[in-house]
């Protein structure tokens, strides 16, 4: 016998990993109000990619942050894992991004006083692991990310892609579920943007579920399963790319 | 992370910016390097007044003198003494009536205070500071024992080398037959400075009254110039037994020079001496002529010291003995009093550090909120990565703390160094001028916990509002700035 839902749940029983019902985010600034997420309603299954693509102001960052828990919506909910995001306080929300999202964004956020190593350690920082083993870790993923030899420097002696990549083996250390990126190519040229997609492709095949925002069609095609087009803060197409 | 990792990254933070934060620590350096100094002074104060109260086992002695100038109300006599020893808790009651005297060692000499060893005052508490040789016993009459004190005077620092050498006393005193020699050398300067054809002139002028008159005052102050110009002397050559420490100000209980009974008797001129009019009372009682009889050391005590046992309630005696009409000077009445304003000095003092923490603090306050600003980015990144308000507070308090932490340590040394400089100086002149070593300041470890607790307190707390509105800043915000 199954439980019954009254979501739709896959032939395996599964249910999604994130599930997100008429999300809305209003910003006001003073008397002016901008609806930067207007009811938007979006799935994404357990090891699947979605891309989300739309013209600048279309809310998508502002959806990606939601998403990390970083901000909460005015209305709707974000169940994550079966569990709804707003029923957290903003200690379970710390812990809910410390374990189970990591984050990419286009300007990399790296903390330039720190090595490559000491900056993807911080990614293991908040869930309690001791330092011996965050330091093991971080080297272990920083040299699946092709920077074995660059742990000690700081992100002034890194190009672009290397601080890319630094900032993705940041988000991959703790092994999340979730991860999001927010045009993490927007500032790369095309060579590192395709060591970059080499990474997140091996990434998502490795099953974790990527989200990822980008300007960049080929980019998005080649690796989401779905696109989605958001415009004024709502899904205007969706599609399956071509494989 | 763990605190010693958010120590060391506090430590790594303030030397990015090592202009800023030496500044703000220079600033902390200051305040505690000037609490330090400040509580070592009352540490050395204190540390001082426990170390004599110690030494002496002041807070078993009781000290007693006349409660007024007048002191036939309540006289220190033999009777008083032997009334105190019958006091619950006193074991002995100490006479210590002092008299001026010469001393003469090898070929110095000085002036100084004598008194007789009191009766049963072997081995009590009177000689508990023995730095060499031993109290001549109560039969010995050709021993001395000498204080510290008159060691000093002489300039001797090896107390054990004046052990059985030869100590000369003398005291010099009015005598009524220099009285009469005055007189009679006055008179006959008198007559024959005026001439006989003088004298003859107020005879057959028939003033007789004048004549006699002048010359009975002329009588009466020769006298008196005479028996003051001390002509006569009692010496004794006597043999250092011992060298005590006496004590010395408040903790005073010997004078320098402390002689067997009989040569007390011998040498102390009596107190009527100072006084004319008390030498014609004794003249006419006949003691005058026999000053010995009338000098048992008990007969005019300046004070007494009280031997007490530990089991003594200090405030009924001091009671019993003030209303008989003596001044009491009850050491650990006194001690504890100390106490008192040592403490209440103590907090001014940390007052004052803390005005001047306060003025650091301000800086702290600047610098964290300076790095805060900074490093918007950097807590936007590590909020995204997972922490919570209270990691980014701690990592601010670890911060700041640090600053104060550094900053106490600096001042700390600064202030010890600062102290132990002004201590030599102030120590090699006041052996300039005479006085023996004193401890000036004293850092204790209560010093060195309460400079550096203040400064870690203060400076974390001077965090807290920093600390808290970069927990509170939004990671979107932060992460949007460029
Ligand atoms: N803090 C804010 N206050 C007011 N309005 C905001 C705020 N943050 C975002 N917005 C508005 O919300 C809308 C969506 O912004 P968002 O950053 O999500 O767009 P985006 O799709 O990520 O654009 P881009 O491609 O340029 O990054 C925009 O109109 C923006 O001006
Ligand atoms: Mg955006």
């Amino acid at each position: 016998m199954k439980p019954v839902h009254d979501t739709p749940t896959k032939p395996d029983g599964t249910s999604p990993l994130l599930r997100v019902r008429n999300l809305v985010r209003r910003y006001s600034s003073g008397a002016n109000e901008v609806v930067a997420l207007s009811e938007l309603t979006v799935d994404l299954e357990r090891g699947h990619s979605l891309a989300l693509v739309g013209r600048s102001g279309s809310g998508k960052s502002t959806l990606l942050n939601l998403l990390a828990g970083l901000d909460r919506p005015s209305s709707g909910s974000i169940e994550v894992n079966g569990r709804d995001l707003a029923s957290l306080n903003r200690k379970e929300l710390a812990a809910y991004r410390a374990s189970e999202v990591g984050i990419i964004f286009q300007a990399f956020q790296l903390i330039p006083h720190r090595t490559a190593l000491q900056n993807v350690e911080l990614g293991l920082a908040f869930i309690g692991n001791g330092r011996s083993e965050r330091t093991a870790r971080a080297q272990a993923v920083l040299e699946q990310v092709g920077l074995g030899d660059r742990v000690q420097h700081k992100p002034d002696a890194l190009s672009g892609g290397e601080k890319q990549r630094v900032a993705i083996a940041r988000a991959l250390v703790k092994n999340p579920t979730l991860l999001l990126a927010d045009e993490p190519t927007g500032n790369l040229d095309r060579e590192s943007t395709a060591d970059i997609a080499r990474l997140l492709a091996a990434t998502r095949d490795s099953g974790i579920s990527l989200i990822l925002v980008t300007h960049d069609l080929d980019l998005a095609e080649s690796l989401c399963e779905t696109i989605l087009e958001l415009e004024y803060g709502r899904v205007v197409q969706r599609r399956e790319a071509v494989r | 992370m763990s605190f010693g990792e958010l120590f060391r990254d506090a430590l790594y933070t303030l030397w990015r910016q090592k202009l800023r934060s030496s500044l703000t620590i220079g600033g902390v350096l200051v305040a505690i390097a000037a609490l330090v100094a400040l509580l070592s002074f009352a540490g050395g104060m204190s540390k001082n007044v426990r170390d004599q109260v110690e030494k002496f086992s002041l807070l078993q002695t009781m000290a007693v003198s006349p409660a007024t100038s007048d002191s036939t109300e309540a006289p220190l006599d033999s009777t008083a003494l032997a009334w105190m020893t019958t006091l619950p808790g006193v074991l002995q009651a100490y006479p210590q009536a002092p008299f001026p005297v010469h001393v003469v060692l090898g070929d110095d000499t000085t002036t100084s205070d004598a008194q007789a060893i009191p009766a049963n005052s072997r081995g009590s508490l009177l000689f508990s500071q023995m730095k060499a040789g031993e109290v001549f016993a109560p039969e010995d009459t050709n021993h001395v024992l000498i204080t510290t004190s008159l060691l000093d005077r002489f300039k001797i620092e090896d107390a054990d080398s004046l052990i059985g050498q030869k100590l000369l006393v003398y005291s010099e005193h009015g005598h009524p037959d220099s009285g009469y020699a005055a007189v009679r050398d006055t008179f006959m300067t008198s007559l024959s400075g005026r001439g006989i054809t003088g004298i003859a002139e107020m005879l057959r002028g028939g003033r007789m009254d004048s004549l006699s008159a002048m010359m009975f005052g002329q009588f009466v102050s020769a006298f008196f110039d005479g028996y003051m110009n001390r002509v006569r002397v009692v010496r004794d050559t006597l043999i250092v037994s011992g060298v005590v420490d006496g004590g010395e100000g408040w903790t005073d209980r010997l004078r320098p020079v402390v002689l067997p009974e009989v040569s007390a008797r011998r040498l102390n001129p009596g107190s009527f001496t100072q006084d004319p009019m008390s030498l014609i009372g004794s003249m006419q009682s006949g003691e005058a002529f026999n000053p010995a009889s009338m000098l048992t050391e008990t007969d005019t005590a300046e004070r007494v010291t009280l031997e007490l046992d530990a089991t003594a309630d200090h405030e009924t005696l001091a009671d019993t003995l003030r209303a008989h009409g003596y001044a009491v000077q009850d050491f650990a009445e006194f001690y504890a009093e100390f106490r008192k304003m040592v403490v209440l000095f103590t907090a001014g003092m940390s007052l004052l550090g803390f005005i001047a923490m306060f003025i650091a603090s301000l800086g702290i306050v600047n610098t964290m909120v300076m790095s805060i600003l900074e490093r918007r980015r950097e807590i936007g990144v590590l909020k995204a990565l997972g922490a919570e308000d209270k990691d980014i507070r701690i990592l601010f308090l670890v911060e700041s703390g640090t600053i104060g932490l550094v900053g106490s340590l600096l001042g700390l040394l600064v202030g010890w160094v600062g102290v132990e400089i002004v201590g030599m100086v102030m120590q090699e002149y006041l052996r300039r001028q005479g006085v023996g070593d004193v401890e000036l300041f004293y850092i204790g470890p209560e010093t060195i916990l309460i400079a550096m607790g203040f400064g870690v307190v203060v400076a974390t707390v001077a965090g807290l509002y920093p600390a808290s509105r970069a927990a509170r800043l939004d990671p979107v915000v932060a992460l949007r700035e460029e």
